[in-house]
């Protein structure tokens, strides 16, 4: 990964993160109060062409170390074949998936093919990752260029 | 008279092969899997089991049993049991629209979004998964967001689809690894359902 943005939004609170190769920054704002933060931030990813991932993401003080399964999606309906990338960690080895930021705190996370080409690739995903009985969600935006 | 022979056995040959994705699916059929699989289904039966493993150990287990309007559930740990009301139906559209709608207890789950096949990689065949981007899902907790794995996009095999029955299935499936317990939760389930 050689750089990337990220927003998180709830109704109480959001975070807007700029990540470069090796770290990241980040404007924390909850309710009128604003903090700055800024820590280590990096990913290595691996895709096979056989399917499967391999996924190493560094984040402040804590890293995943995981991999799984990869697939393109069909293209039903008014959905273009091949713009999604699906992901599903089947197995960790290090860390948690609850808090880290690729992989949306999921096991199971989609992300959109911007930019396809032999050297580089930028994807970009949205939409809820949390929400509860009371109609609150929060919504997380990530974008991320990678280069071999 | 030969050549007919020849192309007939040649067309259901191609046929057996693109039609039959999951296990149990019909060895030929006329109608896409698209087709087959767009219009409105209810849950005729269904299991979940939430696994929660420590250290790579079983810690215990939540097993539940859906029937068309009634589930049961039971904590293999504690022997805790739950029982109620169940209702599930979910739809899909041709242009690649779902919804569902959960009824558990006294709780409901509701949710809408797109759906498509995922392409073959690896060992699996094309079309042969469904996958489901949430747009919207609201009003159960945590625990009871069965079908959706308590996630916005979530995977399921389908090991049957027919014209008038879909049975989805998801096997030992890594739904988190939490950084409050260390403890992996997987997730294990099967619903048939029928239109």
């Amino acid at each position: 990964m050689t750089s990337g943005k990220a927003l998180y939004h709830d109704p109480g609170s959001n975070v807007a993160y700029v990540f470069d190769a090796s770290s990241y920054t980040a404007n924390v704002r909850i309710g009128n109060k604003v903090q700055y933060k800024k820590g280590d931030y990096g990913i290595m990813l691996n895709i096979l062409g056989s399917g499967e991932f391999s996924l190493k993401e560094v984040y402040g003080p804590t890293t995943m170390n995981c991999s799984g399964e990869w697939n393109f999606n069909n293209g039903v309906g008014k959905q273009k074949q091949r713009i999604d990338a699906a992901f599903s960690i089947d197995n960790v080895k290090e860390g948690f998936t609850t808090e880290h930021l690729f992989n949306r705190t999921a096991s199971n996370f989609i992300y959109v093919i911007k930019e396809l080409r032999n050297k580089k690739l930028v994807i970009n995903s949205l939409g809820r990752i949390l929400s509860d009985t009371k109609g609150n969600y929060a919504t997380f935006t990530t974008e991320y260029t990678f280069e071999r | 008279m030969k050549k007919k022979i020849f192309y007939c056995l040649t067309f259901l040959i191609v046929c057996a092969f693109s039609c039959k994705k999951g296990e149990n699916d019909p060895f030929i059929s006329l109608r896409t899997r698209k087709a087959r699989l767009s219009g409105e289904w209810h849950l005729a039966s269904g299991n979940l089991t939430l696994s929660y493993k420590k250290e790579g150990k079983n810690d215990y287990s939540e097993n539940y049993n859906f029937m068309e309007n009634y589930f049961t559930g039971v904590n293999s740990a504690t022997g805790e049991k739950w029982e109620g009301h169940f209702k599930f139906q979910i739809s899909f559209t041709k242009d690649g629209d779902f919804s569902f709608l959960q009824l558990i207890g006294s709780s409901n789950l509701s949710g809408n979004g797109t759906w498509d096949f995922l392409k073959g990689v690896g060992d699996y065949k094309n079309k042969e998964r469904l996958s489901f981007k949430s747009a919207a899902i609201g009003g159960g907790s945590f625990w009871i967001d069965t079908f959706n794995k308590s996630e916005n996009y979530f995977i399921y095999n389908i090991t049957e689809l027919k014209n008038k029955k879909l049975v989805l299935e998801t096997k030992e499936e890594l739904m988190k690894v939490s950084n409050a317990d260390s403890v992996c939760y997987y997730v294990t389930s099967k619903y048939t359902f029928v239109q």
